[in-house]
This record gives structure tokens, C-alpha cells and sequence, in this order.
């Protein structure tokens, strides 16, 4: 630190000797000193020459709040606990003598587990590390989905307006007065009883994802109609760079930071919306496994509820966890890439 | 003036049209109502020339500098760039057109791409065109500019929020420059950084206009600064051009009551000038619906019934001096 400042007085006074002598006539030596303020000048700006990008701006911001770093730490043991975790654990095993144990601090002693077990006597724990995949899974493909039509929709009606907009915005409210649960429900139902386990989350990741798209498409073509109107655009257009260029260049780099953080929400919506449909027994079913099918399982009647809690609060209190950090995180990034508050 | 028949011309508009629409059209496939932001502009700009051009706000001057180098497709009339008609032209053919006639913005801010560093911003239009390949002889070119617009070599892996109003209005001239262009549409170029910082830019642009024989619309709301760097100067109002000069001519002896009063205007700190503001009454009137008659007679001092009705030709009133108004001869006596 010291070291910083004392540069800085350096340059101070490097730069107030060059105002002094310039524009004079000077002695020789006045010349020489002058041109030594100079050089030392130039080094200092070479010295300071850190290239501060957009990205490196946005990510100082994010890492400066408390409660982003708390959910991206929260994420992080999420998905490790779901993805890594379940490599090294044993498989899943019924045991009939050990059903409907509750939880208890000393797993590793025989006959106790963390999280309790079900009615087949299966580790609870084992099976919220293994449903977390499944939960994560199913919302990120169906994000990926969503965000990919979301991002072609919105930025070509947003740079082409006119009638490609018309049409496109049309064909976005159509999508968005979709009954989605009826759709699903229907769905799921109709062809979901010919399905095996696979194809049928892959159903309900497409579904998802097909019509999630709306609210980022219209996002971006609002973003996009004002950007577009910006003179860097106008500029590249008189230099005649290609339409496509324009957006691949200046449009998506330019509303990339929206789709992240909109990708981001989107993500812990579709997570809720998963458990909500398994929770309903029209998403993953036996022998599947998801937190919303742990929770459907822990909630069958009320004596269930009652008497054997850890099997629906485990499951609960990961989704809570998951969706509240993704959100912290979502949130976090909006503050960061808002150009309002900008931390160096 | 006499040598203008002999100069080449770089850019002709006849009788120039860009409407906008307001409401959308109607059912029938009849024009709704329309903003009239040039109505029929006509003039030729000659190479090697800056051709000022100024007026107040609204009467239209960015939308004439945009739609010269077809930013915006015109509605009506002729454009003529180095004796193509690029009127009707399509953006393919236009293509090739574009390293020959840049632009320069207004706002140093909005015209730069934050997300890009200066090297790119300048080398984008280079690797468009396929001028040059990525690599270092694209670097060595970029600095080269960046140099001759008084930018540092250190600058270039920079984003435009480090850098200052007047430094980035530098990297935006090194933008248009780097296409070695003919014309340069300086769309007030220099309005938005504060007066020191101006007279650099102006400087600059004068410097690089003789080194690289360029030829510049220069579009300006500021009298002063037109009058320092312009040739020639055209002077709009509402849309049409009322008066054309040379620089001196037309500031010593305006011929339109318009000019005369804008001149009036300019703040002087010269007590010993003669003569008093000439102030306009009432603003500018609607281009949607713009008076009938001489655009002017409603805030005109010398209107009378024959403003009214009557649309004054376009007429060269002295050698090299066009204007546009029924009573020329009486704005000497004018204010």
C-alpha cells in the first residue's frame, strides 16, 4: 500500500514538472529535466496500465456483497453435495429391518442415520444427495432451452423490428397464454404412462423449457430497441458491418449480462416448478428420484406428516436452500452489472 | 466561387426528402401524418471543402447528415456520392460505398461500444471490409491512426469508460478515419465537450483534413464554431435550406432575415458591436404541418401577404450566394 502511494506522489510530482517547464524557453538543463519528467511520466502510465474490463468491473461488484458470496458459497455446497457426493456413496438400499428410523447426529454407529429413513428402510440421506441431480438437472436443461429461444426471439425482434417484431411479439403472447399446469398435467397423463423414467423427465425439460422463454424474449427485445438506436450501432452500420455481425457483436455482448441474471432466476423457477410437478405426481415417479418426489413421499397422509418429519423437511429444506441461494446470486448479479454502481 | 465548376463534386442532393412517419399508416395504404424533417434540400459539396451547415434544433441537420451517407433511406429526391446514385441503393451494393463516407457522433459517450476495447472499436470497420487479417499488422495500422489522432499507443487494450469526453471523441475520429474515407459527416462533433477541449478537436479535424484530403460536412448549432472551420455554409430552417454561402460572405452581409437573426445571436463580448439581437418571436412551428408559404413568414420580421401564399424559389442572389426569400434586399435594413 505504502508503495502505491508513495507512486502516486511520484507521479504528482512528474506531472507538475512537465506542466511547469512546457511551452517555455528552456536552459539545457531545464531540457533535461523535462524530458526526465517525461520518461518517468510514461513508465508510470505503462506501469498503470491495467486494463480494467466490463467483466473484471462486474465482478469486483459482485464480489463485494456479503449475501452474493453467501449464496454463491450455499450453490457451491449444493452442488457438490448433489453431483460429487453421490460418486462415493453407497447405493441405495431397502432394509427392511431399519424402516422409518429417525435422524440421528451419529450415522456412522450401525443402525443410525443422519437423515433417518423411509418406509422401505432406504437412507434418506442417500437419496436427497442422489434426487438433488435429477432436481438440478431438470432446471438447468430446461433453462438452456428456454434461454436459447428466449435470446434468438428477443434479439432478432428487437434489431429487425417492423414486422418481423409483429409477428414474433404475437407468437410470444400466444406462448405466454398457455395454461401451463393444465398443458403439463395433460400432457404428462396422456403419453406419460407409455414413457419410461428418462423420457419422461426429458418431456418434462422440453415442456419446460419450450414455454419459459417468454419473459426473457421480451426483455431482450426492449433492451434491444433502445440499444439499437445507440450511435455505436449507427456507427457500425455506416462502417457496413453485416446485420448478423452487429448483433453477434455488438447486441449480445451488450445484453449478455440481462441473460445471465435472467437465466439465473429462471433457473431456481424451473427448480420450484419441478418439485411442485413431482410433488403432484406428474413429474418423476418410482423408481425415480427427485427432491419434489422425496417431498410427495414425506406428505402422503397426515400420520406421515406427523410422526416422521425428517422425511419431508430434508427434501424441503434443500430446495429452500438451492432456490434461495440461485436467487441470492441472481439478485447479486443484477447489482453488479448495473452500470449505476460502479466499484473499481 | 468561380472554381466551383471545375471542382469535383463529392456529394449532390436534389431536391432531398426524408419523411417520418407519426402515426402508422393508414388501412388504405395511404401516408399518415408525417414529420417533414428535410423537404426538398438541394446542394452540391465540392472535395477538399468543409461544408457548414447549421440552424436550430429540430430543423432537421443530423437526420440531412444521416440520410447523405444512407443511414436512413430518403422518401423523395436524389442523392449523388462521387457520381453514384446511391438513392435507391441496396445495402449490398452500398457496401462498398461505406469505407468512402464515415460519420462522426455527437455524443462521445453513446458512440463507442463499452464492451469493446479501442483497438477493436477502431479496427471493427478494417475487418469488416476485409482490409486487413487479425494480426499484427492490423495493430500496426490501428496505432499508426490512434497516433495520427493523438491517442498513445498504451491506449489500445483500453475500454472507453477510462478514457476522457474529449479522448474518446478522438477514438471516435480514428474510427471514421481508419477506412481512409473521402467524406466525413461531422454530426456535431465537437457540441458536447467543453470549450477547450473543442478547439483541440477542431484543430485536430482540420489537421487531418488537409493531411488526408478529406472533405467534411460539418453539422453544428454553434455559429462560432462553424464559422472557424467551414467553407461554405448552409443554413436550415424547418427542414428546407434557406440560405447558402461562402463563410465570410454569409456572415459579413446574410442575405436571409433567418441567418441575420441567428447571427445576432452569437454571444460577443465585443461591446463596440453594432446593431442589437434580433429576437424571434414564438417558436418553431410544427414540421408535421409546416406553414404555408415561406416557412418563415410566421416569425419573420419582413413577412408580408406574398410569405404567406407564396413558397420562394431557391435563387442565386449573388455569385456563390443562394437564398431562398422574397425580400432579400430588404434584410440589410433589417433589426
Amino acid at each position: 500500500m505504502a508503495d502505491k502511494k508513495n507512486r502516486k506522489e511520484q507521479h504528482y510530482v512528474a506531472e507538475d514538472q512537465i506542466e511547469d517547464l512546457q511551452g517555455k524557453e528552456l536552459s539545457a538543463e531545464e531540457q533535461r529535466r523535462l524530458d526526465e519528467a517525461r520518461e518517468k511520466e510514461l513508465e508510470r502510465l505503462e506501469r498503470e496500465d491495467v486494463v480494467i474490463s466490463p467483466a473484471r468491473m462486474v465482478w469486483n461488484n459482485f464480489k463485494a456483497r456479503k449475501i452474493t458470496m453467501i449464496g454463491a458459497g450455499m450453490f457451491l455446497f449444493i452442488i457438490l453435495f448433489s453431483l460429487l457426493l453421490p460418486v462415493f456413496l453407497p447405493e441405495i438400499e431397502t432394509d427392511m429391518a431399519n424402516r422409518r428410523v429417525g435422524p440421528s447426529l451419529f450415522f456412522w454407529r450401525e443402525g443410525h442415520y443422519l437423515f433417518g429413513t423411509d418406509n422401505h428402510g432406504r437412507d434418506v440421506f442417500l437419496r436427497v444427495a442422489d434426487g438433488g441431480f435429477v432436481s438440478l438437472y431438470v432446471g438447468a436443461v430446461a433453462t438452456f432451452i428456454s434461454v436459447i429461444i428466449g435470446t434468438i426471439i428477443g434479439s432478432v425482434s428487437g434489431y429487425f423490428h417492423g414486422i418481423i417484431d409483429n409477428i414474433l411479439q404475437r407468437f410470444t403472447e400466444i406462448v405466454r397464454a398457455f395454461p401451463f399446469l393444465p398443458l403439463v398435467i395433460t400432457l404428462s397423463a396422456a403419453i406419460g404412462a407409455d414413457l419410461d423414467e428418462d423420457e419422461r423427465i426429458f418431456l418434462i425439460m422440453v415442456i419446460l423449457g419450450v414455454i419459459g422463454w417468454t419473459g426473457l424474449a421480451r426483455l431482450l427485445r426492449g433492451q434491444i430497441l433502445s440499444l439499437r438506436e445507440q450511435e455505436f450501432i449507427l456507427a457500425a452500420r455506416a462502417m457496413g458491418v453485416k446485420n448478423f455481425q452487429i448483433i453477434a457483436k455488438h447486441i449480445i455482448p451488450n445484453v449478455i449480462s440481462l441473460i445471465i441474471v435472467s437465466a439465473t432466476l429462471q433457473f431456481a423457477a424451473n427448480i420450484l416448478v419441478e418439485s411442485g410437478l413431482s410433488f403432484l405426481g406428474f413429474g418423476v415417479q418410482e423408481p425415480g428420484n427427485s427432491w419434489g418426489l422425496l417431498l410427495r413421499q414425506g406428505t402422503r397422509d397426515s400420520s406421515v406428516i406427523q410422526n416422521q418429519p425428517w422425511l419431508w423437511f430434508f427434501p424441503g429444506l434443500f430446495i429452500l436452500a438451492t432456490v434461495l441461494s440461485i436467487n441470492f446470486i441472481g439478485d447479486g448479479l443484477r447489482d453488479a452489472v448495473d452500470p449505476r454502481n460502479v466499484r473499481r | 466561387m468561380a472554381s466551383n465548376t471545375e471542382r469535383n463534386v463529392v456529394v449532390e442532393l436534389r431536391d432531398l426528402k426524408k419523411y417520418f412517419p407519426v402515426k402508422s399508416q393508414t388501412l388504405i395504404g395511404g401516408m399518415g401524418d408525417t414529420v417533414k424533417a428535410n423537404d426538398g434540400v438541394s446542394f452540391k459539396i465540392y472535395e477538399g471543402e468543409t461544408f457548414g451547415l447549421v440552424g436550430e434544433s429540430g430543423c432537421g441537420k443530423t437526420t440531412l447528415g444521416r440520410t447523405i451517407i444512407r443511414l436512413e433511406k430518403p422518401t423523395g429526391g436524389q442523392i449523388l456520392f462521387d457520381g453514384h446514385d446511391i438513392t435507391r441503393m441496396s445495402n449490398r451494393n452500398l457496401r462498398p460505398l461505406r469505407t468512402d463516407m464515415q460519420i462522426i457522433f455527437q455524443d462521445p459517450y453513446g458512440s463507442l461500444d463499452p464492451k469493446q476495447t479501442v483497438g477493436q472499436i477502431i479496427g471493427e470497420g478494417l475487418l469488416a471490409h476485409k482490409m486487413f487479417k487479425k494480426g499484427p499488422e492490423l495493430e500496426e495500422y490501428i496505432l499508426d491512426i490512434m497516433d495520427k489522432c493523438g491517442l498513445d499507443d498504451y491506449m489500445i487494450h483500453r475500454y472507453p469508460h477510462q478514457f476522457s469526453g474529449g479522448q474518446r471523441q478522438r477514438i471516435g475520429i480514428a474510427r471514421s478515419l481508419a477506412l481512409d474515407p473521402k467524406f466525413v459527416v461531422c454530426d456535431e462533433a465537437v457540441s458536447a465537450l467543453d470549450v477547450s477541449i473543442q478547439s483541440q478537436i477542431l484543430n485536430l479535424l482540420k489537421r487531418l483534413k488537409d493531411e488526408e484530403n478529406l472533405t467534411y460536412l460539418f453539422i453544428s448549432h454553434d455559429l462560432s464554431v462553424v464559422k472557424h472551420i467551414s467553407d461554405r455554409i448552409g443554413v436550415m430552417y424547418l427542414g428546407e435550406m434557406v440560405e447558402l454561402g461562402g463563410a465570410e460572405a454569409l456572415y459579413n452581409d446574410p442575405l436571409h432575415p433567418y441567418t441575420k437573426a441567428l447571427l445576432s445571436a452569437v454571444p460577443t463580448t465585443d461591446v463596440q458591436r453594432k446593431g442589437e439581437k434580433i429576437i424571434l418571436k414564438g417558436d418553431i412551428p410544427s414540421n408535421v404541418h409546416p406553414p404555408s408559404g415561406c416557412r418563415f413568414h410566421t416569425r419573420c420580421p419582413l413577412a408580408t401577404e406574398k410569405c404567406r401564399q407564396e413558397v420562394p424559389i431557391w435563387e442565386e442572389a449573388k455569385p456563390g450566394r443562394f437564398v431562398a426569400c422574397h425580400h432579400y434586399e430588404q434584410t440589410k435594413e433589417m433589426g
